[in-house]
């Protein structure tokens, strides 16, 4: 990886080896370069040095010849014997110097120089021998005075016969000392003048290479600035892109870190003020649950995984599509559908491994699957309603759609009744859950399936507001947009019943119609169903049904009775006989309640009560389970009508009903102990309680009960329950005879 | 419908949300129902939106004006002239269009805030639509917002 990285830039290690080169050279001249002008200076010193030891020898005969004359005019000699003390002494540093400078210059091993310098400084020795003499004989006592004057003394005599050989002596050698000098200076002269042409060389060449260096340095400045401005335009292209893309595109590192770039989109969609650094799990828990939020993390673990075919993963990843909830800047809370993928980046150290993360907001497109799915649905569903329609007695539809027209219209005004604190809003949940939980059980009587499952979708809606400690009126909005859609639905139902109507007014009542198979002189029906197989109608007396008057066949209630048992023991696999009793004695006032009551207790029945053919069977009972629905006057009170319904299935269960309402919180441990079998068999009439663990179209709910409970006080009647455990479940209903009072009631 | 849920939903928050910004004391929202069979009921003042486009139909506030006259008493006015009335309908029509401009896209096209004065006012809906009403509820008042989309 690291030979990689190095052979793929090998501009850059030729620049860096030329840079090193010139550097050295650069370096290699300058010390050259001052070694040759150190020579050079020391050469200049001996040439100075030589030059001036060259008139030494004439500065000394013109002192000497001074100190002569002295001598003669017996004057005083002190300074002048001073000034030739300090001429010697000066010369022999000047040797010194120069025979230093030689050395320093290079030409200490040159033998010519140090021929001359030898022959010179021999010379200037003899001398300064003669001149050591005149010093050490010094200047007192050089006159005696006599009567003629002033003459000579003998040391006087001395000083100037000394006088006069260090004269001869600087006549004989002075000549030579200075041609041996002379020919020293060209030795050095030659040798400055080389070192001269040396250094001159010397710093061409570091010239040139200083040049070269700089052009380098220029050069690699230029390309500096190059890389530079590609890199700004890179840089300003990518804040472009980053600012501009409707994706929210950022990085997370293997700690969960989210990178410190990020498109600007990533702020506005997950609605972060700063993602950079934030930790993506932090970022996604508000988002997402805990199981989608854990799935998260191993999908993303296994990201990491070298092995791991990112392609085949992106299938399983939990993120592809959330439905996320956020507050908006008006209070209130914004759903949006966003879409999460994700991708390795496989960076040139594996330590440097991210992961590029891409966030979109699929609302749109999940609406508009969704609006299509729905179209589609309903084009789909409008033909099956037809077929629907088509099998539905025309009285019996007419008299569903008033009746559903009702309920709708009662939930609205529920609606529309003043209050919005809790109990207000939970009352006017649970009136809409009764009216439509009834109305779904008359359609599903009806077989209209269609809307039965439109209505399942409300009630589920309802079931989870009926699940929230707090409601506002604000939550109430969906239920009114599906309250208007249900009544479109209805309208649908209305125009096609009418399409339906004017086909059946031409044609006759097609034979075998569901009205001829009606055992009316028993008004008992048996379906049989078996493991979910087509139910089928058999009338216990087929011999009596053609006898009997069509109107009373027809009984629209005992129709939609027979219906609904089939439907419903289809649906969940039992084998229910119904007998049904006095049913076409219902008053005109009483048909509404009844027809609902009967509805809701029947789908109950079958339910709750009924077992499976197959535990009948290890129970010993037939494996046919019978529910009997019975109409009557009274007989002690005949003020009263009295409505029974009986299955023979499993009886209620007081522990199960207990249990239920404990998990429910209906009711507390303390309670549950003092609850008496009575008081406990009234909490099924609760709202929402449900002995059934599993909500399906049939029941679940915990509507049904409180719906009939609800409907037979509004009508001034009552209600009540016995039942023996494996026997049965009989629920008696008393209603009041007077229309007056019932109408009342129900008013 | 979901679409209708966000939609309504919206104008709702942001009435709510004046109340709580402008008028500074919060709103309760009713339960919503649908004007079946009848045209909702229209009060002194009302701030209206007409939206075209992918939807079609009519947003609108409607207050009784003892409810607006206290409202700008809250927002330290003085002044409960007829036209200050006005004007505050018109307000709150305003962020209803702001609101639905930004949150809804180019696919709404919503006009001008128009004001209706007066409990005779008519309101022309789309055809084949049922009205959404929802009670807004402060202090012992009630307002209506009216949404009617088809």
């Amino acid at each position: 990886m690291k030979a990689r990285s190095l052979a793929a830039h090998p501009t850059q290690w030729l620049q860096i080896v030329a840079t090193t080169a010139c550097a050295a050279a650069l370096t290699v001249l300058l010390v050259v370069g001052m070694q040759r002008a150190d020579e050079l200076q020391a050469a200049s010193v001996a040439l100075k040095q030589a030059s001036e030891l060259t008139e030494q020898p004439q500065t000394i005969r013109t002192e000497l010849t001074l100190i002569q004359r002295e001598l003669e005019s017996t004057a005083y000699l002190g300074d002048s014997l001073r000034t030739v003390a300090a001429l010697r002494a000066g010369s022999d540093q000047s040797f010194q110097v120069i025979q230093n400078s030689l050395r320093s210059a290079g030409l200490g091993d040159n033998p010519d120089a140090a021929a001359a310098l030898t022959s010179a400084r021999s010379r200037w020795k003899s001398l300064d021998q003669e001149l050591r003499q005149l010093d050490e004989l010094g200047s007192n006592g050089l006159y005696v005075d006599t009567p003629s004057g002033s003459e000579l003394s003998a040391t006087g005599r001395r000083v100037k016969a000394a006088v006069d050989h260090a004269l001869a002596t600087q006549t004989r050698n002075m000549s030579a000392m200075s041609q041996a000098l002379s020919q020293l200076g060209a030795l050095v002269q030659a040798n400055l003048d080389n070192s001269g042409h040396s250094l001159q060389a010397v710093l061409v060449g570091g010239s040139c290479v200083a040049i070269l260096l700089l052009a380098l340095m220029l050069y690699y400045a230029w390309r500096w600035r190059l890389s530079a401005m590609a890199a700004t335009a890179a840089e300003r292209q990518v804040t472009n892109i980053l600012a501009t893309v409707r994706e929210g595109l950022f990085l997370v590192g293997r700690d969960l870190r989210i990178g410190e770039i990020c498109s600007d989109s990533v702020r506005h969609l997950l609605r972060l003020e700063s993602p950079a650094g934030r930790n993506f799990r932090d970022v996604l828990q508000p988002l997402v649950d805990e199981k989608t939020l854990a799935a998260a993390m191993k999908f993303l673990g296994l990201l990491w995984k070298e092995k791991v075919h990112e392609d085949l993963i992106e299938s399983v990843n939990p993120l592809s599509q959330i439905e996320a909830s956020f507050s908006n800047t008006r209070g209130g809370t914004e759903v949006r559908y966003l879409a999460f993928s994700f991708r390795r980046v496989r960076a040139v150290g594996a330590s440097d491994d991210t992961v590029l993360g891409v966030v979109s907001d699929i609302t749109d497109r999940v609406l508009l699957a969704r609006e299509l799915e729905q179209l589609r649905a309903d084009s789909g569903s409008q033909a099956t309603l037809l077929l629907q329609l088509l099998q539905v007695d025309r009285d019996q539809l007419q008299l569903f759609i008033s009746s559903a027209d009702a309920a709708l219209r009662k939930s609205n005004a529920m609606l529309t009744a003043p209050g919005i604190e809790q109990q207000d809003l939970k009352n006017k949940l649970n009136g809409v859950f009764r009216e439509l939980h009834a109305l779904k059980g008359e359609a599903a009587a009806l077989a209209l399936s269609s809307l039965a499952q439109r209505i399942h979708a409300i009630e589920d809606m309802l079931q989870s507001l009926r699940a929230r400690t707090s409601l506002s009126g604000n939550d109430f909005v969906p239920v009114v947009v599906k309250l208007d859609e249900l009544i479109n639905h209805m309208m649908q139902i209305q125009t096609l019943q009418q399409r339906v109507s004017t086909v059946r007014g031409s044609r006759p009542a097609p034979a075998g119609a569901p009205s001829t198979e009606v055992d009316a002189e028993s008004d008992s029906h048996r379906i049989t169903t078996v493991l979910g197989s087509s139910a089928l109608l058999e009338s216990e007396q087929e011999e009596d049904v053609a006898a009997e008057p069509k109107s009373r066949a027809r009984d629209p209630l005992v129709e939609a009775l027979r219906l609904l048992s089939q439907e419903t023991a289809a649906a969940l696999a039992r084998v229910v006989r119904l007998h049904t009793t006095g049913l076409e004695l219902v008053p005109p006032y009483y048909a509404a309640p009844i027809k609902a009551v009967c509805i809701q207790m029947l789908r109950n029945a079958i339910v709750h009560g009924i077992e499976p053919a197959e535990e009948r069977r290890r129970l010993g009972k037939p494996a046919e389970g019978t529910v009997r629905i019975s109409f009557t006057e009274d007989s002690g009170d005949t003020d009263t009508y009295r409505l029974t319904i009986e299955d023979d299935g499993h009886g209620l269960s007081y522990e199960h009903i207990i249990d239920k309402a404990l998990r429910l919180g209906l009711i507390n441990p303390s309670q549950a102990a003092a609850l008496d079998r009575a008081s406990a068999y009234r909490l099924i009439f609760l709202p929402g309680f449900s002995t059934i663990e599993e909500i399906s179209e049939h029941a679940g709910r915990g509507v049904g009960l409180d719906a009939v409970s609800t409907l037979v006080r509004e009508y001034g009647g009552r209600i009540s329950v016995s039942t023996a455990t494996g026997r049965y479940t009989r629920f008696r209903i008393s209603l009041p005879r007077s229309a007056s009072i019932a109408a009342s009631s129900a008013a | 419908m979901v679409r209708t849920e966000t939609e309504v939903s919206v104008f709702v928050d942001s009435v709510l949300h004046y109340f709580t910004t402008t008028v500074q004391q919060v709103a309760e929202c009713g339960t919503p129902y649908l004007a079946l069979g009848r045209t909702p009921e229209i009060s002194d003042y009302t701030g209206m939106i007409r939206i075209s486009g992918q939807r079609e139909g009519v947003v609108f506030f409607t207050a009784p004006k003892s409810m607006l006259c206290v409202m700008l008493m809250r927002m330290q006015e003085t002044d409960m002239s007829h036209d200050n009335l006005c004007d505050l309908v018109g307000e709150i029509a305003n962020t209803l269009s702001g609101n639905a401009r930004r949150d809804f896209g180019p696919q709404f096209k919503i006009s001008v805030p128009s004001i209706v004065c007066g409990r005779e006012a008519e309101v022309a809906y789309p055809a084949n639509t049922r009205p959404i009403v929802i009670p807004i509820e402060w202090r012992t008042y009630r307002a209506r917002l009216v949404v009617c989309l088809n």
